[in-house]
């Protein structure tokens, strides 16, 4: 697929998504003005870009879309449910189009019949005047609307207009589709000959004579992508002035225009009047409107830009490979105590934490964008089981990593498919119970301690904890005698094969599914867990890290080993003196503030030697609800953290999540500080 | 000269330029488009210009073995008449 072809199905592909989530909203919220001229927006786009490209057959049936939107907009329809519904229809059906047209093959026999129904559905719902018929298969598009009025479009391609990416012949192409070209000059006058030309560099010009009921804003827009590139004048034919001023610009063009066959050129011969004059500041004032128009969509342009991520990927890797060489510089300052070199090591450093966290923003994206899409999902799911849903986004303007909101996007349709099928009732049930008939379903996104929370809530009838129990206890996952809490039980759903669905559908309910989810999360160094109240619903509490790449952390000591403890977890360092030694007399718990801390003795715990160290610190870390104290030995400060993944000896060891490179050439490990946690819990209990 | 690929467009036209300027050289100018099935207006430009050139120097200017779809692409540029010597 050429780069042309790929931008196009990646505009597609965003605008069918805005579309989509715009109308999921109506449905849910009622129809605002805004968001159907943003729809018809939409659609026009892709019909706009279709066009380029001759994907006829998109264009055919955008077209009627289109126009349906163009009357909701003006009103002269109402957008009721059904026509959401339709346009929902339309949304997946343009994909299909979409997806057929770049793999340049027809429409197939099932294709062609659903482009056949919705097109008659899209039809009746067009106000009667406007019934129009339409030929999918030809490139003509009858409208019979009147005013049809003979165009004059002069056109010349700006030298840089190939650098644009865009082909004219496919916007000529364009023309087809709004009425009938009449005439088709090619201006090859500026060609230079082969020894002279610069192939990259366009030279060729257009004179079109077109009958259309298209408006002077209509055919503008068939050039709407290429606006900056050429040069363009509209008018009707019939306007001799007009066609006066501009072959006066060119010598020789009357001739050749007469020469085609555009007729109108051959009278007015040599009129150059005050009129003309006049015309001649309107063009010029029309010039003047349209370099205004230019220079605000230059501004519009430098919003936003393309880049692949592998780019962005790469010079993550190059700063990752910068902070650890400006560590060894950092460690080679103080070894030889050099203050000058120690302090532009500093200064490099902050300028790199700086670099670092401009170039993470780049990668960081709204979760709303990407979760609205779950909106459709709910829509699909709840309608396929005949049951009512009220699904919430909150916090959608959470950020997160792009790679991580797209690896997270999985398990959470997963779960979320799980919710509605089997935690939320029907409303028949619902209803019985003494609930409202619509269920709920929250999907709420929150930063936290350096992570990004991400929940899915539901008020259905919560997880059955003696089920999961007696299928865990048939499948060999737990003893008959565990010593289980309900919320480990409610857990054990995460353990492969267990699924307590009564009925498996083609939605959830297989047991494959809930263990891939677990594993999805962790290889995202992300946490999963449940908490489930019968008869009132349950919550899946998710935990991610922001960023997978480089992290602040904080680097201590223990026995000979250093470790990174995640910045963002840490709560405060405290000495661990003789009074809370005492305090202690031998468990592994201190009285903080008048709160019992627990502590995980990290020498122990890694099997560490004894430490030369005089003194002893605890770094109380928290992550979610739970906290504890690390006891440590030396506390050395701040430390940019690149995560390198550690080989496989590492796997089994519970607690390191990765490994970093030490200005000194050594390693430090990074703590796992939610496994460690839930070791130390197992331990208290 | 005899293009061995299917698609001629802005990613090729440098290269096929400094092809064109070579044969151009050697005397008159056949380009056999039976392989092509897709050309863009920067190619078709580049021949127009190598048909001026054709014009200027007597020598003759000759497009050959093109497809329907490449045909159809030289009458949607508005360029079919101006390239001439078409081979149908």
């Amino acid at each position: 697929m050429n780069e042309e072809l790929k931008l196009f199905v990646e505009d597609v592909d965003e605008q069918l998504t805005f579309m989509e989530n715009s109308l999921i909203n109506m449905q849910d919220d009622g129809v605002d003005d805004e968001s159907v001229g943003a729809l018809f927006r939409a659609m026009h786009t892709i019909k706009g870009t279709a066009g380029m490209f001759g994907f006829d057959y998109v264009v055919s049936f955008a077209h009627i879309a289109e126009n349906l939107l163009s009357d909701v907009r003006d009103g002269k329809v109402e957008l009721t449910k059904e026509m959401i519904e339709t346009f929902l229809q339309s949304k997946d059906h343009t994909q299909i189009l979409v997806d057929l047209a770049v793999k340049n093959e027809v429409l197939d026999e099932r294709t062609q019949a659903k482009n056949d129904e919705l097109l008659n559905i899209l039809k009746s719902m067009l106000p009667n005047a406007k019934k129009e018929t339409i030929k999918i298969d030809a490139e003509v598009i009858e409208d019979e609307q009147g005013g049809e009025k003979l165009w004059h479009i002069s056109l010349r391609l700006k030298a840089n207009f190939f650098a644009s990416g865009m082909d004219i012949i496919n916007i000529l192409s364009f023309f087809k589709i709004l009425g009938e070209v009449k005439q088709l000059l090619c201006l090859d006058t500026k060609v230079p000959i082969l020894q002279n030309i610069n192939p990259t560099q366009s030279y060729i010009g257009y004179e079109i004579l077109f009958f259309s009921g298209a408006s002077y804003a209509d055919i503008e827009e068939i050039f709407e992508f290429v606006i900056d590139d050429v040069e363009l004048e509209i008018f009707l034919a019939d306007d001799i002035d007009m066609l006066q001023v501009l072959c006066d610009k060119e010598d020789g063009l009357r001739e050749k225009l007469i020469f085609a066959g555009f007729d109108s050129a051959s009278r007015g011969v040599g009129k150059v009047s005050d009129e003309i004059q006049t015309k001649k500041i309107e063009v010029k004032i029309g010039i003047e409107k349209q370099s205004k128009k230019s220079s605000k969509k230059e501004v519009q342009k430098s919003f936003s830009l393309r880049v692949d991520s592998s780019k962005i990927d790469q010079l993550i890797n190059q700063i990752s490979e910068m902070v650890i060489a400006n560590a060894k510089v950092t460690q080679r300052a103080d070894v030889l105590d050099d203050n000058e070199l120690s302090e532009s090591a500093t200064i490099l450093s902050d300028m790199l934490e700086e670099i670092r966290t401009g170039i993470m923003n780049i990668r960081m994206v709204q979760v709303g964008d990407s979760f609205n899409k779950f909106k459709r999902i709910v829509h699909d799911v709840a309608k396929k089981v005949d049951k009512e849903i009220n699904f919430e986004i909150v916090g959608g303007e959470t950020e997160l990593d792009k790679m991580v909101v797209e690896k997270i996007s999985d398990p959470l349709m997963h779960m979320l498919r799980n919710s509605i099928d089997h935690g939320v009732e029907t409303p028949l049930e619902r209803r019985r119970l003494g609930k409202s008939p619509q269920g709920h379903v929250i999907l709420k996104t929150y930063p936290d301690a350096g992570t990004i929370v991400i929940e899915i809530s539901d008020d259905g009838q919560g997880l059955s904890r003696d089920k999961i129990l007696t299928k865990a206890i048939a499948n060999g996952l737990v003893d008959e005698n565990n010593n289980l809490n309900d919320k480990e039980i409610y857990n054990l759903i995460f353990a492969a094969g267990l699924s307590t669905a009564e009925k498996v559908s083609d939605i959830s309910g297989r047991g494959v599914g809930m263990d891939v989810v677990k594993r999805n999360i962790e290889a995202l160094r992300g946490t999963v867990e449940i908490d489930s109240k019968p008869g009132k619903g349950s919550l899946f509490t998710i935990r991610l890290p922001l960023t997978l790449a480089i992290i602040d952390g904080f680097l201590i000591q223990s026995g000979n080993t250093k470790y990174i403890i995640p910045l963002e977890m840490i709560q405060e360092c405290i000495e661990l003196d003789a009074r809370y030694k005492k305090e202690m007399d031998g468990n592994e718990f201190i009285n903080l503030r008048d709160s019992m801390l627990p502590l995980l003795d990290v020498r122990s715990y890694f099997d560490e030697e004894v430490s030369q160290s005089e003194r002893e610190n605890i770094v109380v870390v928290r992550y979610g609800d739970y906290k504890i104290g690390m006891m440590v030995d030396e506390l050395f400060g701040e430390f940019q953290t690149v995560i390198k993944p550690l080989g496989e000896v590492f796997n089994n060891v519970v607690g390191i999540s990765g490994g970093t490179i030490l200005g000194s050439g050594e390693i430090a490990l990074i703590f796992d500080i939610p496994k460690l946690m839930e070791h130390k819990i197992k331990q208290i209990k | 000269m005899k293009f061995d690929t299917s698609e001629l467009t802005i990613y090729e036209v440098e290269l096929l330029y400094k092809n064109l300027l070579i044969e151009f050289e050697k005397g008159d100018l056949l380009l056999d488009v039976s392989t092509v099935n897709k050309i863009d207006m920067s190619v078709i430009q580049l021949f127009l210009s190598a048909k001026k050139s054709c014009l200027e120097s007597s020598k003759s200017f000759q497009i050959i073995g093109a497809n329907n779809e490449v045909k159809k692409i030289f009458q949607e540029s508005g360029c079919y008449s101006l390239l001439g010597a078409i081979d149908e």
